[in-house]
């Protein structure tokens, strides 16, 4: 069903029950007016019944004419009010019935006792057909005392079916005006509530169709078009994934180039730069061992110059090699510049680091580099030093460890010295 | 194992037993239910009865009743003092004239009342047309009863004397043939025999106006009730009755239909006679009046031999009526 069939519902449904309310209301002004008519009526009988009583009670007085013409305007009265009385019920219909008869009887003994005048009979027979009189509108009295009390209860049995009518017809009102807000809102919200998931979910990069909890025709439209979308999207996305692969790749490799040594396929300097604040402050943060180690080729130049630069590149490369090859996979090598090479060593204090330069510098004696069937020693000079609490920053400790190299030319090449 | 160690079984079981419980106990409180007999006369006034009785009222209450039609309020009240019948029914003035010679009975309520049921009938050719042309006829009726105060009523306002005329203590279902055998003159009869001598097709009618003279009431009597469970039944009889005369209220047509059925009578007779009749129940002032007033006269009058009137308060018994409709009472 649409939403705005179910809109037109709820119109149509809030409308019959305010249409209910207004009948009931309507029900309930009638029913108050005919127990208003109905009280008027009981009261008026009662009112003329106690006026008869009170005339006839004077039994000399009745023999007046006078008197007789009261007591006959008065039943005149009673006549009229009951000959309009208002709608009763079966009940209070029999009392009223009751009424009638007794007033017609009441009539005819007044009738009765106004023939005495011209046949006065004995005093016992006036006596007694004046008393049948009284009893006939004691009878009435009664009646109309029976008649109030019955309207009375009608009356209050009336205005609790009415409260109760009325309380009822709210409440089922209320609960259907509820349940019609609940169920819009509850349309509203799981439709609405699908279409932000799914939006979360392209942001997210999934694109799933949203299902549609509650059928509205409405939301069936705007969730197709949803789905429509998402698949659309679905699809130019996944080109720009893949461009967005390659470039990654590129870039990735555009950094490797940026931070090797072409020659020696090592870190270069701008990547040693990178790489020794970091350990320098890991070192720091931890109070943990550094050290730097700062090599160069000894006597490099005559390399170049007695077998060519390609021979003195070749010569680097064997040296990159066997550098690597004596160290930890937590080591950093980088070509420093030229014939200068710079290991960082985390984890590893002075003693420890001229083991692992002495170590360098025995596997360079122990594979020499041939070529051409010449064998070319190598040898390298170096320069260590270990983090200190004079050192500010990484810079410093190469320059330290530089200082360390350069002393061991001083003194003689293929030395280590330390800072 | 036994079936009690299934719980869907036990609750079945128990299901079952419920749902019978309240069908057994029915059976159990109606083979335990009071007897009683009524003495209803048999006329239209006691319709009541015969409603409730198709209708089943008493067999919901709490009493099995047994209906004995009697011929006349009078003959219902001598079956109830002499203890051949629980309840019955009797106008006022079998009340008020017995009143003055026992007071071992009661009154529990008005049921009926009616202002044209008692009528004065002759034959036409008989030339009487008002009370004074009754001197000196022989005049048919039940002594003791509504129809010698309706008669006696009667003669009062054309200023005759009882004493003038011939009175003939005749039976109700006998009154007619007096007539037709030209034994009486006049008959004071009641309904159903008064249309009946009306439309008896032997004679020739006539139907002296005496209507609304004399409102005549029938009320449920017994004897005194002196056991918790005298009352309880007369409290029983009373709510069918009352059951009953709602249902005359709201179904006028089908009350008349179970009234002709089981009297026997023609339709046209009930539709006749039915406005004539108020079925309330009441227990009121007005009864009281008219039984003192009935008792003087008859004391006046000389239809009995009596002096002093009784205290009326003492032959009312309004508790069973008060626990069933207390509007209804207006004694105090």
């Amino acid at each position: 069903m649409s939403l705005s069939q179910r809109l037109f519902m709820f119109t149509i449904g809030s409308t019959l029950l305010v249409l209910f309310v207004i009948a009931s209301l309507f029900i309930s002004s009638r029913e108050v007016n005919l127990a208003l008519q109905r009280f008027d009526y009981v009261q008026r009988v009662g009112i003329l019944a106690d006026h008869l009583s009170q005339n006839i009670n004077n039994q000399t007085e009745l023999v007046g004419k006078k008197s007789r013409k009261q007591w006959l305007s008065e039943y005149k009265k009673l006549s009229e009010i009951l000959s309009s009385v208002p709608l009763l019920s079966p009940e209070m219909k029999t009392q009223h019935n009751s009424i009638v008869s007794k007033n017609q009887s009441m009539f005819i003994l007044f009738n009765h006792i106004s023939t005495f005048d011209k046949h006065p009979p004995t005093s016992q027979v006036k006596k007694h057909l004046t008393e049948r009189l009284l009893i006939q509108i004691e009878s009435i009295r009664e009646d109309s005392q029976q008649l109030s009390t019955i309207v009375r209860e009608d009356t209050h049995q009336m205005i609790k079916h009415q409260i109760s009518l009325t309380i009822f017809v709210i409440t089922i009102g209320t609960l259907g005006l509820i349940w019609g807000l609940y169920n819009f809102n509850r349309i509203f919200k799981l439709s609405i509530n699908g279409m932000l998931r799914g939006i979360a979910e392209i942001n997210a990069g999934t694109y799933r169709k949203i299902k549609q909890v509650e059928q509205s025709n409405e939301f069936s439209f705007v969730i197709d078009k949803f789905n429509d979308m998402s698949e659309q999207l679905q699809k130019t996305t996944i080109s720009r994934d893949s461009l967005q692969k390659i470039v990654d790749e590129r870039t990735k490799a555009l950094v490797l180039l940026s931070n090797t040594d072409q020659l020696t396929n090592l870190a270069n300097r701008r990547a040693l730069f990178e790489r020794g604040p970091i350990e320098f402050a890991r070192s720091r943060r931890y109070s943990d061992s550094l050290s730097v180690l700062l090599l160069d080729c000894d006597l490099f130049k005559n390399v170049n110059d007695n077998y060519g630069h390609l021979i003195g590149d070749q010569v680097l490369q064997h040296l990159s090699k066997v550098c690597q090859q004596q160290m930890r996979e937590i080591d950093f090598i980088a070509r420093y510049g030229g014939e200068e090479f710079i290991i960082i060593l985390p984890h590893c204090d002075l003693k420890s680091a001229l083991t692992h330069a002495k170590r360098i510098q025995q596997a360079l004696h122990d594979n020499k580099f041939i070529t051409n069937e010449q064998c070319i020693d190598i040898t390298v000079s170096i320069g260590i030093t270990s983090i200190k609490e004079c050192h500010q920053t990484f810079d410093e400790m190469v320059n330290d460890a530089d200082k360390a190299m350069y002393t061991a030319k001083v003194n003689g090449r293929n030395r280590i010295e330390t800072a | 194992m036994t079936i009690f160690h299934y719980p869907f079984l036990r609750l079945s079981l128990l299901t079952v037993v419920c749902l019978l419980l309240p069908a057994c106990q029915e059976n159990i409180e109606s083979s335990d239910k009071i007897s009683i007999k009524i003495s209803v006369s048999k006329t239209p006034l006691s319709a009541p009865f015969f409603i409730a009785q198709e209708m089943k009222y008493f067999e919901k209450s709490c009493v099995k009743v047994t209906l004995d039609k009697t011929i006349g309020g009078k003959q219902s009240f001598e079956k109830v003092v002499n203890g051949q019948a629980d309840f019955g029914t009797s106008s006022d003035s079998v009340i008020a004239f017995n009143s003055l010679n026992r007071n071992d009975f009661v009154t529990l309520t008005t049921f009926v009342q009616s202002d044209n049921d008692v009528k004065i009938i002759t034959l036409d050719d008989n030339n009487i047309h008002t009370s004074k042309d009754l001197v000196g006829k022989r005049i048919g009726v039940v002594k003791g009863a509504a129809g010698e105060y309706l008669l006696s009523t009667y003669l009062a306002i054309g200023g005759v004397d009882i004493n003038e005329v011939v009175i003939q203590d005749i039976a109700p279902d006998k009154l007619q043939q007096a007539l037709v055998e030209k034994e009486v003159e006049v008959i004071v009869s009641w309904e159903p025999y008064a249309y009946q001598s009306i439309h008896n097709s032997e004679i020739k009618t006539k139907l002296l106006n005496t209507k609304n003279l004399y409102t005549l009431s029938f009320n449920l009597i017994s004897q005194r009730l002196n056991t918790q469970s005298q009352s309880n039944s007369a409290k029983c009889i009373i709510d069918a009755l009352h059951k009953a005369i709602n249902y005359i209220a709201a179904e006028p047509t089908n009350s008349q239909n179970i009234l002709i059925k089981h009297l026997e009578l023609d339709q046209a007779f009930i539709k006749w006679l039915w406005p004539d009749y108020i079925f309330k129940l009441s227990l009121n002032r007005t009864l009281m009046m008219s039984l003192e007033s009935q008792a003087q006269w008859a004391i006046n009058t000389g239809m009995v031999q009596k002096r002093n009137i009784p205290d009326y308060n003492k032959i009312m018994d309004p508790r069973p009526l008060e626990q069933i409709d207390r509007k209804a009472i207006t004694i105090k």
